[in-house]
């Protein structure tokens, strides 16, 4: 019992600052979302349902995330699998570089598209000179969200890279030894005994990636204008200059962190309960 | 010998302070008393002026060097300064507010303004004035096409000729719920297409029609000079202070052309206030002061910002680089208080028409 209530006040710092920096602010959005103009009202809610604007923005957030989620893992499956086997010092070189992407801030990694794929970006001028495109026409892909889903995979697979090298060391690789050596075939292999095993893992890095860019502000702000229609973008038309509506704006942060927490909470749900365990 | 020459050393000493403060000339009378005033107090937080825009760094250097005060900046934007002042009201930071003109008549009627009237207010046209001067226009700016030659063979005359087929994902402009230039835009088109201020419709019809012809490439939230200038924007519809500091200070000189529409456009004025309550309220009129002074208009002029003091005489370097006053002639001037009560609907109106939503 003694040794029970040292470890909570050791909690103790860690529950000051997440009480402080996320549970109160978002405690606030949550009841400033509840007022118009001073009187309690849901309508911040209900016209999430009724304005088009609204739920096309939620729309097309979720297919952007499930976009990425899907194209980052089957891109980032095979690649933490080649970063695995490389092994050794190698190894250590390959996952630091893969780390370098996670450091950037989504602004940059916005402008770093522009310069590679804008109008006037490197890419740009080469396919022009060597295949005659339009630049113009070639470019403006990049700023919908389907050029976005490209930007984001630019963070999102090192993502998921990190978090399959863990699982693939972790793998028990006998079980697969023992699979070939009863005569199973490399596609009986995958299916009946690799997937089962890394399936927690992959779906926790998949929903990762979908959280990730659910959220995603700075790449997007950079890149795309403020007609693509996604939620961390309508949000940011609610909160500047002139048409600023800022319990509008906390009604959609909240169904924004809605929607990531409960991607994640359905995850931990579904793949980490006892049975699953490891 | 040596004592005489320590008493000379320090009669010449005094005698050339006295001097200076003598020949310090007042910038207007009662300059230096409020000077001293102002810096008793913890320096000056001025509202949504970015550095970049409208030469403000430029304005800030004088200040500093003039009185040795140090200024705060943040860079909000119009509608955000408002929406700040409002939630400070109880505990202001700012000192003045800078903004668009119709948001300062917003943050008026949200009574977080105090009533103040500069140096050179009278000369201040009436209808870039509150009357009691809770806000007043310093500058104006004039909406044009700047058109980056490398991406664009042939240059677009006026609105129409942006609708043709050859500026397909051409058009860059930017979001009027976001950003004062936007709203600008939409009065612009509206009245360049025979509308006024009843009849904006004319205008978000326009837009409508641009953002179907594909010529839209993408619509901007607040700034995009950077990209313009990196040569991602073929055709930029901004501010003229916006495309001379690309030609001249960015120094893209002919590598872009200017164009004042031929239907016509519109001149926005820029409007400041001294905030209610303010912690520095003889910093925040100094530096008002300051501003609408000869050498603060000058310091706009030199950045290609329209000082607002009718008949100012601009440099001649400057003037010189500006295009002809013919052009200018198609610039109308606006009643932006009226402006700013249809702003909302229009913002939306202008969501539903040209981005269908609703």
């Amino acid at each position: 019992m003694e040794r029970r209530s040292g470890t909570w006040l050791l909690l103790l710092p860690l529950a000051a600052v997440l009480g402080l920096f996320l549970l109160w602010p978002l405690a606030l959005v949550l009841w400033e979302s509840l007022f118009i103009e001073g009187r309690f009202s849901l309508d911040n809610y209900l016209s999430l349902f009724v304005r088009k604007l609204y739920r096309e923005s939620l729309t097309t957030s979720l297919i952007l995330s499930a976009s990425t989620a899907v194209l980052g893992t089957a891109v980032g499956l095979p690649l933490s699998y080649f970063v695995h086997k490389t092994g050794g010092q190698a190894k250590n070189i390959l996952l630091a570089l893969t780390a370098v992407p996670l450091t950037l801030s989504g602004l940059v990694v916005g402008f770093a598209f522009i310069v590679l794929l804008g109008t006037s970006g490197f890419i740009t001028i080469i396919l022009r000179e060597l295949f005659g495109i339009n630049p113009l026409e070639f470019s403006a892909f990049l700023f919908t969200w389907r050029g976005l889903v490209i930007a984001y995979l630019y963070f999102l697979i090192p993502r998921m890279i990190l978090t399959m090298t863990a699982a693939w060391s972790n793998a028990n690789w006998s079980l697969v030894e023992a699979a070939v050596s009863l005569g199973a075939g490399p596609v009986t292999v995958l299916r009946k005994v690799l997937f089962p095993m890394l399936a927690p893992a992959i779906l926790a890095g998949s929903s990762l990636l979908f959280a990730v860019s659910m959220g995603a502000f700075g790449t997007a702000f950079a890149l795309t204008g403020t007609a693509v229609k996604i939620l961390p973008l309508v949000i940011y038309t609610h909160v500047s200059e002139l048409s600023a509506d800022i319990a509008k704006a906390d009604a959609l942060a909240i169904v924004l962190t809605l929607v990531t927490t409960c991607v994640i909470l359905a995850y931990e749900k579904f793949f980490t309960s006892p049975s699953s365990a490891r | 010998m040596r004592k005489n020459a320590w008493k000379a050393a320090l009669a010449l000493i005094a005698v050339l302070l006295l001097a200076g403060v003598c020949l310090a000339e007042e910038l207007y009378p009662g300059e230096n008393a409020l000077a001293e005033a102002a810096k008793k107090e913890k320096g000056l937080n001025s509202y949504d002026t970015g550095p970049t825009w409208a030469n403000w760094q430029t304005l800030f250097d004088g200040f500093e060097k003039r009185y040795g005060i140090q200024i705060s900046w943040n860079d909000l934007g119009s509608g955000a300064t408002v929406v700040r002042l409002d939630k400070e009201r109880n505990n202001p930071q700012g000192d003045t507010a800078y903004y668009f003109m119709p948001s300062g008549d917003a943050a008026r009627e949200k009574g977080v303004t105090e009533p103040f009237k500069p140096v050179n207010f009278d000369l201040i046209p009436d209808e870039l004035k509150d009357p009691e001067g809770n806000w007043f226009c310093i500058h104006k700016a004039t909406v044009v096409f700047v058109i980056n030659k490398n991406l664009v063979k042939e240059t677009p005359k006026g609105w129409q000729d942006l609708l043709a087929p050859k500026y397909s994902k051409s058009v860059v402009y930017l979001d009027p719920r976001t950003a004062g230039i936007g709203y600008a835009i939409v009065i612009a088109t509206t009245y360049a297409h025979g509308g006024d201020l009843d009849h904006l419709d004319k205008g978000i019809d326009y837009l409508a029609a641009l953002q179907k012809s594909g010529n839209v490439r993408m619509i901007e939230k607040t700034t995009e000079f950077d990209k313009f200038v990196k040569g991602e924007i073929p055709v930029w519809i901004t501010y003229d202070m916006n495309a001379y500091r690309a030609r001249y200070i960015a120094g893209l000189g002919d590598a872009i052309d200017i164009v004042i529409p031929e239907e016509g456009t519109i001149t926005a004025p820029y409007a400041i206030s001294l905030v209610k309550g303010g912690p520095n309220p003889n910093a925040g009129k100094l530096w008002l002061n300051y501003i609408l002074s000869s050498e603060g208009q000058g310091l706009f002029a030199k950045g290609f910002v329209r000082p607002i003091l009718p008949g100012f005489e601009m440099p001649a370097d400057v003037a010189d680089k500006f295009l002809p006053a013919s052009d200018y002639a198609r610039a109308k001037d606006v009643d932006w208080v009226k402006a700013q009560k249809v702003q909302k609907e229009a913002a939306a109106l202008w969501g539903s028409k040209v981005l269908g939503e609703n």
